[in-house]
């Protein structure tokens, strides 16, 4: 069943706030036009890619105008940059808050990557945004995915048991471990189908408990995702 | 006297000057490579490109469509020296296990030894435009689908259907981060930590460490 967000058409644009005076206050129009200027930017350059992504492309996304964009944001990078850290921050509280009440490591990172996954089904665009689209991008926003996907694989490891092995070899264990997931993420959006993120939560979990506890057993509490 | 060995054949001349014409091409495609490599694909210009690869307008339009052309060139060279290395390395025989980890080692190894071709291929081929990231993907599942022969090794029973797919992009992104700080440092240390995790899930981690030891050796 296809997911419709509040405030946009069928084809998932966000709608135009009506003209004039609609009753609204200033500070909401000022917030709503801000946050549809980073879902529309995410929009953008999920669908175009950084380079190829216009400032009137994010505007058109957003459903306001250029001249309203520039008030909020001087470029593009800026857009870009503020969507990054909003979605980072927003992301990782999520995952801080979640697996509570989970008993044991590994039943948290399983919670926490219910929860991530969730996130990010209900805007599959978000990994377009931030995982698909840096790398094509080279340069600083390359550098930017690689940092937001670093602390998010932190996040979703926090609290984890002393590694086995030499601290070195963990080391690259676990670098290799945020390209695997970011592939994985990947993989799973290309398909244009809401239920393949879900379906990845398994081998996540497992990629993301082997580097501590083995494989043998990361592979056992991946089949409980 | 076989013709091809008499002096000033006409046959011995169109072979040697098909061959620097090769020669040549080879080249001036070293030379764009580390243009590419440090201006990166997007910023780097046709002009750019003849100045580095110290070649004329007209010879670089006769070898070459366009700058994304040329970039595809550039990265078909160095792959084809990625397989002769490979070729070489690996001996005759030898069997899956070792041929994936005598062909980590060769790769650390080369692209510790030339970062800037290391760089076009792994990095900047993903922002190079449709064809090359096309090559760039091919290569990915290349790696994905030789990696996956390891299953018939038999401890693999519970591997998800992707998860070669997921190793390929892991060991990859070793060298990426390493390649967008500079260079690999560490190539002795890299390689066998990346052929560990290549072949544990196959082999099992005492045969794994066994089969790096021997090819560490």
């Amino acid at each position: 069943m296809a997911r419709r967000e509040r405030g946009t058409d069928e084809d998932g644009k966000l709608r135009r706030l009506p003209r004039g005076r609609h009753g609204l206050s200033r500070e909401f129009v000022t917030r709503n036009q801000r946050e549809r200027l980073i879902a529309g930017t995410i929009a953008a350059v999920a669908e175009h890619g950084y380079r190829d992504t216009s400032v009137t492309q994010i505007a058109a996304a957003a459903g306001v105008s250029r001249r309203t964009l520039y008030g909020y944001f001087k470029t593009k990078e800026e857009c870009v940059n503020a969507t990054y850290d909003l979605f980072e921050r927003h992301l990782l509280e999520a995952l801080a808050g979640s697996g509570g009440k989970a008993r044991g490591w590994s039943a948290k990172v399983r919670a926490r990557v219910s929860t991530l996954l969730d996130f990010l089904a209900a805007n599959p665009d978000l990994v377009r945004f931030s995982l698909v689209a840096p790398p094509n991008a080279g340069g600083e926003i390359a550098e930017r995915g690689r940092s937001f996907l670093a602390a998010m694989v932190d996040q979703l490891t926090a609290g984890h048991p002393a590694a086995r092995g030499d601290a070195d070899g963990v080391a690259v264990e676990l670098e290799a471990m945020q390209g695997s997931i970011a592939a994985v993420l990947a993989g799973a959006v290309q398909v244009k189908d809401d239920e393949t993120l879900a379906d990845t939560a398994p081998q996540l979990v497992e990629l993301l408990l082997a580097p501590f506890v083995g494989r043998r057993r990361a592979t056992g509490e991946a089949a409980k995702a | 006297m076989p013709p091809a060995l008499a002096r000033d054949s006409v046959e011995k001349r169109q072979v040697s000057q098909k061959v620097r014409s090769e020669e040549r091409r080879e080249q001036v495609l070293g030379r764009m490579t580390d243009v590419f490599a440090k201006r990166g694909y997007q910023a780097a210009t046709v002009d750019h490109l003849i100045a580095g690869g110290k070649i004329s307008m007209g010879g670089f339009y006769k070898e070459f469509d366009g700058k994304e052309d040329a970039f595809v060139a550039v990265y078909d060279r160095v792959m084809a020296e990625t397989d002769e290395r490979l070729e070489g390395a690996i001996p005759v025989g030898a069997d899956w296990a070792m041929r994936a980890a005598v062909g980590l080692r060769t790769v650390v190894e080369l692209a510790s030894e030339q970062p800037l071709a290391a760089r076009v291929v792994m990095l900047e081929a993903q922002t190079g435009g449709k064809l090359a990231l096309g090559r760039y993907s091919a290569t990915l599942q290349a790696v994905a689908t030789f990696l996956r022969e390891g299953r018939a090794e038999g401890e693999a029973s519970t591997l998800p259907p992707s998860f070669e797919e997921a190793t390929a992009s892991g060991l990859a992104w070793l060298l990426q981060s390493r390649l967008a700080q500079g260079r690999i440092d560490d190539p002795a240390e890299l390689w066998p930590r990346m052929a560990r995790m290549a072949l544990e899930p196959y082999l099992g981690a005492a045969r794994a460490e066994q089969m790096v030891r021997s090819v560490s050796g």
